[in-house]
């Protein structure tokens, strides 16, 4: 079975690992737990009847705490890039992200906007996420909590992986 | 190896594992069974070959090989990762060590660490994303409210849309006039406080000012100078009611940057500060670099008061620090805080005390201390200029950002001491901020200490501000014309616009003194556009005169800043129907260095329209000339200070010649300024200088005299 290293990149608390739980076991916690360091997981997607081997690599969230580590994204066939829409610092933040992955990889990269089950945040300003979304190769409006798109996300890494 | 001698240097729960090659180990010791949970292709076997069972690991190899073949001393550390085996889910961190010719991997089972570190960045990161939303809620009202109100004559004309966010955002908004009197609040201003709006009998924006009386003395001066703030503010109502309140505060002005209103944001933080309260170091200390917080320091400072110790306040400032989030980003200018913050530090001594007190500002406490040698005959106010100047000195290097860009953060600095300057907290902190104040006003002079002199002079320059204001909205300042000549046909070929302001009949004050504080202001846009216009108008004058030459003006580098400005000058150009070509804009070198890429696309812009520019003041400041290969420049001007001694300074002379050398090479003319004597003009013709303004041929003039001089 082929084997692809994918990258979940965003600001803290934006649900990355949150969308990989939903993805890999189903289950979602309303109690936010922040990560420390680098999580691993695995699961095999089907894509256009090639069963893919995702290796998730879910990446501490970059802030004052914790830089960006461009190490981590060695060999990383594909990445998202992850923005919490309640939350419009973590836009800007996502595009800092996004531009210095750009610096060390020119593999695929996914917007994903989670948390779409709630209220966006009324200064929200969709019309500069579409603007930014254009930079991506692809982008998701996602619930970790309901589940929407997740599947969708990670069915669509594993296609951009592929090449 | 002996196992029991890991065991008593404490080295307990890791795993040691000697590199024997191309993924081949040998086992030298482990304790515990995670480490076969991790790796059970080690189960029963000293000597094994690493499968594939941790992504996180093998990568980690690739690092570590690298390191092996490089180094052959210290070791590399892979930073924490979680693995999930069958049976447990394990915190670990891998490290690749050189040590006695051979090579060794250390796994280190970080289970408490990763607890502990858990625990710690939990608190932390919740406050950051808390602060983070209540910061975006502050940051877009004002936002909007502050376009909204610049253009609306009055709030009934606000928009619907802006109505229902005030009335229904969970932070409160008071809307003041220009006097701070109260126009509008909203319903969380009153419930921020625990007030009925029918019954009460007190308003939102009275308490906000008592505390602001309380708490944060700086107020008066920021109102003075119609500037921004935002901090915390602590409301305690005994015996009911205590609330930490983050606050902003916003002045929004007209077009003509006159003052409509005040905008303040309130918004209730002390479930934050609870949150902080759990943790004594985040509660007292700035999370971002460590230092002290605004608290804090305001704690220290009593408390030196109340001993009655002799001391200074050193007020820190980074000039123009919002450039640098704007250009890189707010995770760049984050680490370049905290290189900022080093920097300080490392020149400060143990009993001084260093503390973060505003996004881009410190403050440092220094006392006499029995622990510090003082040079003989030297005292502590000796001390306190030193280190400002240190500091001052070490701020001209640059920094670097991880991507190797180079941000300069200059400091200023302003001194307050006690008791000599104020006798209370609130008192010392005003001082220092005064002092502070202007050194942000003197370009020259960034160390400034408190003096009664710096007070008086404070206020001059607030009443002469208000007479500018005045004056650029009535349109009393005059444009004057000096002519400038082709030094080998003796032609007048352009001439300069140059501001002169006459408050009264009488009097006069130079361009020296008010485009600065028209500069620091913000009053140069409007009175920048006034220029603009004025200029445009007199080539329409010099047309029905038969005026055939070109006309200059100088551009201020916050124009340069101001996006809509090649915009204002094509349309008023257009709408005059004066002829671009007539058009020459006169800049700075330090706009061009400083302000390169809008530099660049404004000056392409604007000969692609026609019209030419010239560097003024050429000469005096700025080494870097690589811009003037790059971009689309027409003439140096040669700055009238190295002019004056021609005759008699050597090296005002070579300088002068290795400018007139240079623009020959790259194909750019020269204008000469402050040309005062004969000897001056032929030393310049003799070397083949193309153009020379000055005293020599005249003085600047009102329009009416140089048409007659023209003709």
């Amino acid at each position: 079975m082929i084997q692809k290293k994918v990258c979940i990149l965003g600001a803290t608390g934006v649900g990355k690992t949150s969308l990989i739980r939903q993805f890999v076991e189903g289950s979602f916690s309303e109690k936010y737990l922040t990560t420390i360091g680098v999580k691993i997981d695995k699961k095999q997607v089907d894509v256009d009847q090639t069963s893919t081997q995702l290796l998730i690599w879910d990446l501490e969230g970059i802030d004052r705490y914790c830089g960006f580590n461009p190490r981590y994204l060695r060999g990383t066939s594909a990445f998202f890039v992850v923005m919490d829409q309640t939350r419009s610092q973590s836009l800007i933040e996502g595009m800092e992200i996004l531009h210095m992955a750009r610096d060390h990889t020119a593999v695929p990269a996914i917007m994903i906007i989670n948390k779409c089950d709630l209220d966006s945040a009324w200064h929200w300003d969709a019309d500069s996420v579409n603007q930014r979304a254009s930079e991506f190769d692809n982008c998701f409006y996602t619930s970790a909590k309901t589940g929407e798109n997740v599947e969708q996300m990670f069915t669509e890494i594993a296609r951009l992986s592929l090449g | 190896m002996n196992s029991s001698l890991f065991q008593a240097l404490g080295i307990i729960d890791c795993a040691i594992l000697r590199y024997m090659g191309r993924k081949h180990f040998e086992v030298i010791f482990t304790k515990d069974e995670w480490f076969f949970d991790l790796l059970p292709e080690a189960t029963g076997n000293s000597k094994f070959e690493l499968a594939e069972n941790s992504a996180f690991l093998n990568d980690f190899l690739l690092d570590a090989e690298d390191f092996w073949q490089k180094h052959n001393t210290g070791q590399i550390h892979s930073g924490i990762w979680t693995e999930n085996t069958a049976n447990r889910q394990l915190h670990l961190e891998a490290i690749a060590a050189y040590a006695g010719g051979e090579r060794f991997i250390v796994i280190n089972n970080m289970q408490h660490e990763y607890k502990e570190q858990q625990k710690t960045l939990q608190v932390a990161r919740e406050l950051l994303i808390s602060n983070d939303k209540i910061q975006a809620q502050h940051q877009y009202l004002n936002d909007r409210l502050s376009k909204v109100l610049s253009q609306n004559a009055s709030l009934l004309e606000l928009n619907l849309p802006i109505q229902q966010a005030i009335e229904h955002a969970s932070i409160g908004v008071i809307i003041t006039d220009q006097k701070f009197k109260p126009i509008t609040f909203n319903p969380a201003s009153w419930s921020i406080f625990e007030l009925d709006p029918q019954s009460a009998d007190t308003t939102p924006l009275a308490i906000v000012t008592d505390m602001f009386d309380d708490q944060f003395p700086e107020i008066e001066r920021l109102k003075a100078h119609r500037s921004s703030w935002s901090g915390d503010l602590y409301w305690h109502y005994p015996p009911r009611y205590h609330k930490w309140l983050q606050c902003e505060i916003h002045p929004v002005m007209d077009e003509g940057l006159g003052l409509k209103h005040w905008v303040i944001t309130l918004a209730d933080v002390t479930r934050i500060k609870y949150l902080l309260q759990t943790n004594e170091d985040l509660a007292l200390h700035d999370s971002l670099t460590g230092l002290p917080n605004r608290q804090y320091f305001w704690q220290t400072l009593e408390q030196s008061i109340r001993a009655e110790e002799h001391f200074f306040v050193m007020y820190v400032d980074i000039d123009k620090f919002k450039n640098i989030n704007e250009l890189h980003g707010h995770l760049t200018g984050d680490s370049m805080l905290i290189s900022v913050s080093k920097r300080i530090k490392k020149r400060l001594q143990r009993s001084d005390f260093l503390a973060r007190i505003g996004a881009d500002e410190f403050a440092i406490v220094i006392k006499p201390s029995p622990d510090i040698e003082l040079e003989p005959g030297s005292d502590i106010l000796d001390r306190v200029t030193d280190i400002a100047a240190v500091l001052r000195e070490d701020s001209r290097s640059p920094h670097f950002t991880e991507r190797d860009e180079r941000c300069n953060l200059p400091l200023r600095i302003g001194i307050a001491s006690y008791p000599a300057d104020a006798s209370t907290t609130e008192a010392i902190m005003k001082a220092a901020d005064l002092a502070l104040h202007a050194a942000k006003l003197f370009s020259q002079d960034p160390i400034q200490f408190y003096s009664s002199d710096l007070k008086t002079a404070s206020e001059a320059r607030l009443r002469l501000e208000s007479q500018l204001r005045e004056a650029i909205a009535k349109e009393q300042l005059q444009v004057y014309l000096q002519p400038i000549y082709d030094l080998s046909s003796g032609r007048i070929v352009k001439a300069e616009a140059l501001l002169r302001w006459f408050p009264t009949k009488d009097s006069s004050i130079g361009p020296d003194v008010f485009i600065p504080i028209a500069e620091q202001t913000g009053l140069i846009y409007p009175l920048g556009k006034w220029v603009i216009t004025k200029v445009c108008e007199l080539l329409t004058v010099f047309k029905q005169h038969n005026i055939n030459i070109k006309l200059a003006m100088n551009v201020s580098p916050r124009q340069v800043s101001d996006r809509h400005l090649f915009e204002f000058i094509k349309s008023t150009a257009e709408r005059l129907g004066v002829d671009a070509h007539k058009l020459e804009l006169e800049l700075t070198e330090g706009v061009l260095v400083d302000n390169y890429n809008k530099a660049q696309k404004l000056l392409n812009s604007l000969r692609e329209m026609g019209v030419t520019i010239a560097i003024d003041d050429f000469g005096t400041g700025y080494s870097s000339l690589s811009y003037l290969k790059h971009l689309p420049i027409d003439h140096l001007k040669i700055d009238r200070s190295l002019i004056s001694d021609i005759d008699t300074n050597e090296d005002d002379r070579a300088i002068v010649l290795a400018i007139l050398a240079m623009a020959t090479q790259l194909r750019l003319k020269v204008i000469a300024e402050g040309v005062e004597t004969m000897e001056q003009q032929e030393f310049l013709k003799q070397h083949r200088c193309a153009s020379a303004q000055g005293f020599y041929y005249a003085k600047p003039m009102p329009l009416e005299s140089f048409i007659a001089f023209m003709k």
